[in-house]
């Protein structure tokens, strides 16, 4: 099989000025895509799957996020926010989800649409799929609402991507949704449209520049959460709330924080998992043939969930009450529009409409003797290892280690044992020189007979 | 890729399990499953390799008092002996059949003792022997092809 040189967009990114070199990133990449190289932590993009994790550990904040500014809104006629559910935690009491979304039009949008509505719609769209056709899949069934979880299944745990539930995330239903129906009261063509997510991480600006599963996204551009959550803190004394901004229901709201989805779908025996190294120990066992009586597996790359992402503003653990109690105080408020407008979607804005493919890492040759050989050569050279993970190569293990060593990728004396000990065998072949040396008389063309 | 079987490569390795001690259980088996993710070996083989070492692993750990997996990979190929020193098992045929278990409470209290490991081992490889004398320990052994997707 011929790999072709495939290009992937990342929205973690490195500031190379800021990076000290300090290795504190490499060892909790979930997928050991880091390497320091030259004193740089540069990214090995094939492996990235824009967790974000690097970022929350980075002491110089050297990793960052890219995502779009706000002078994007000017391209577009009729421009829509759509905040994502864990946006709601964000603000103290005196904020009101009404005002918080008002908040938004306060900043040039001419509307806003909180995907904790799409949310609302897909809990019943998949409750739904799950009893009928959906019966079909391999259980457990893994959701597909976490970019971060997708790319890991992809990359790590190919043979996974079919217990992937097959369903577009909130917020590309959200998308769809207000941009087919802005499109239609509003007389204008898609593409005068501007629909904005309003992102709590680097992975949803991924997957929306490279979307899985579907030929394209409905959403036009990302902006930070905290960058809104900002600008409403400072303005909301002069934000005037608009009514009945708020339509989404609380269980769909609550999908911002842990637990909210496995809650709002109606099914039996689901899982919830979060924080991505808790989620790989999960994905472990499903690939040992385990949690087979699972219905549904919920696996979020943050802790606590969305109000965990990187592009927050409050505490994840904080943020979590607050949408408990936005959610308590909505309670089936909005239940019924959201019935009405289950009812008059069309089904197929569900559904991915392409399959997710499995991306595996690139074996360590096409070749598979050659692969064996490489691999015997990774395990004799970890065995020489001393094993202590020190990160002073550059590598987050001593095995990553071996294995850059065998691809070309780092070179033995990169070890500082390695190194050590080269320069022990030096200063000792140096001492039996330098014992022999006077009491040999110098002829020429010794010093090559002793290489 | 090469399916070839008439090549010289091979690896082989030890890899030692600790009866009992459930927090390392399946790091033999996570480490079988990297290799052969980094060799290119597809993924529907993969999981049935991942299936069968996990169940034996576990097996090991909540029965045996040690033991270990001697590992053979060729390019066509893996081959896994799980051998233990332990209790041992009174009837094989009896452990292989479906729903069969001994497991005591506190293993049933962690999620085991449905009595499937064993049977899904079996249907995960292409070959398995097993051999077992009571008060001396167990050995099972198996083999999976690269070159089969599918299996029954
Ligand atoms: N290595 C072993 N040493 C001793 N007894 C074993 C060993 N492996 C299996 N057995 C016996 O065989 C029985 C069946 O094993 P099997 O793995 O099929 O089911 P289980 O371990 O009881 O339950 P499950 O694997 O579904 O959690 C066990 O209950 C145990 O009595
Ligand atoms: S974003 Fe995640 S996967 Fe990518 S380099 Fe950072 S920690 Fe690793
Ligand atoms: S859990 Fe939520 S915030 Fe975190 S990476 Fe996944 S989608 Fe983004
Ligand atoms: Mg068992």
């Amino acid at each position: 099989m011929d790999k072709q040189a495939v290009e992937y967009f990342h929205s973690v990114r490195l500031i190379e000025e800021e990076c000290k070199g300090c290795t504190h990133c490499i060892r909790t990449c979930p997928t050991e895509a880091i390497r320091v190289r030259h004193g740089k932590a540069r990214i090995i993009e094939e492996r990235c799957i824009d967790c974000g994790e690097c970022i929350r550990t980075c002491p110089n904040s050297a990793k960052i996020t890219v995502t779009d500014s706000l002078d994007i809104l000017k391209e577009f006629k009729h421009k829509i926010a759509i905040p994502a559910p864990s946006l709601t935690g964000q603000f103290s009491s005196k904020h009101t989800a009404t005002g918080m979304l008002s908040g938004f039009l306060h900043m040039g949008f001419d509307d806003v649409l909180e995907v904790g509505f799409g949310a609302g719609l897909l809990s019943r769209a998949i409750t739904e799929y799950l009893r009928g056709a959906g019966s079909r899949i391999p259980r457990p069934v893994i959701s597909s609402a976490c970019p971060a979880v997708v790319r890991l299944i992809q990359v790590r745990y190919p043979g996974l991507v079919e217990n992937i539930l097959p369903m577009q995330s909130p917020m590309e239903v959200t998308a769809r949704y207000v941009k087919e129906r802005a499109a239609e009261a509003a007389g204008l063509d898609e593409k005068e449209i501007g629909v904005f997510f309003i992102s709590p991480c680097p992975a949803k600006v991924t997957v929306v520049k490279q979307p899985i599963g579907a030929e394209r996204s409905y959403v036009d551009g990302v902006i930070a959460a905290k960058d809104a959550v900002n600008y409403i803190r400072k303005n909301f004394d002069d934000i005037e709330g608009r009514k009945g901004i708020q339509k989404a229901s609380g269980s769909g709201i609550s999908w911002g924080r842990r637990g909210g989805e496995v809650a709002s779908i109606d099914i039996s025996r689901k899982l919830s998992v979060d924080g991505i190294h808790h989620v790989r120990k999960i994905l472990d066992k499903v690939e040992e043939g385990g949690l087979k009586k699972i219905n549904l597996i919920e696996a979020q790359a943050c802790v606590g969930g969305c109000v965990g992402g990187v592009l927050m503003a409050e505490d994840p653990f904080l943020a979590k009450v607050k949408i408990d109690i936005v959610t308590d105080e909505i309670g089936s408020k909005n239940d019924n529009r959201l019935e009405e407008a289950y009812g008059r979607a069309k089904r197929e804005m569900y559904f991915l409409d392409g399959k997710i493919e499995p991306r595996p890492i690139t074996p360590l040759d096409a070749n598979v003797d050659e692969a064996m050989r490489k691999l015997k050569e990774i395990e004799r050279l970890s065995e020489e290892l001393p094993g202590s993970d020190c990160g002073s190569c550059g590598c987050p293990t001593c095995r990553a280690f071996a294995e850059d060593v065998v691809m070309g990728l780092s070179t033995p004396l990169d070890c500082q044992f390695k190194m050590r000990e080269q320069v022990g065998g030096l200063a000792g072949e140096i001492h039996e020189l330098l014992k022999k040396l006077p009491h040999t008389e110098w002829k020429r063309g010794a010093e090559n007979e002793d290489r | 890729m090469s399916g070839g079987s008439d090549s010289e490569e091979k690896i082989h390795m030890q890899l030692p399990i600790r009866g009992g001690d459930f927090s390392k259980a399946g790091e033999a088996s996570s480490k079988i499953k990297n290799i052969l993710k980094q060799l290119g070996v597809s993924p529907a083989v993969i999981k049935r390799v991942a299936i069968a070492c996990f169940e034996s692993e576990i097996n090991i750990v909540a029965y045996a008092n040690k033991g270990q997996f001697s590992v053979d990979i060729t390019t066509g190929e893996i081959r896994v002996l799980a051998k233990d020193e332990g209790p041992g098992i009174e009837c094989v045929e009896m452990a292989m059949m479906e729903g069969f278990s001994t497991a005591p409470p506190e293993l049933r209290e962690m999620g085991f003792g449905a009595g499937m490991g064993l049977p899904n081992i079996k249907k995960a490889v292409d070959w398995i022997k097993i051999e077992s004398q009571v008060g001396v320990g167990t050995e099972l052994e198996f083999k999976i092809l690269f070159g089969g997707g599918e299996n029954g």
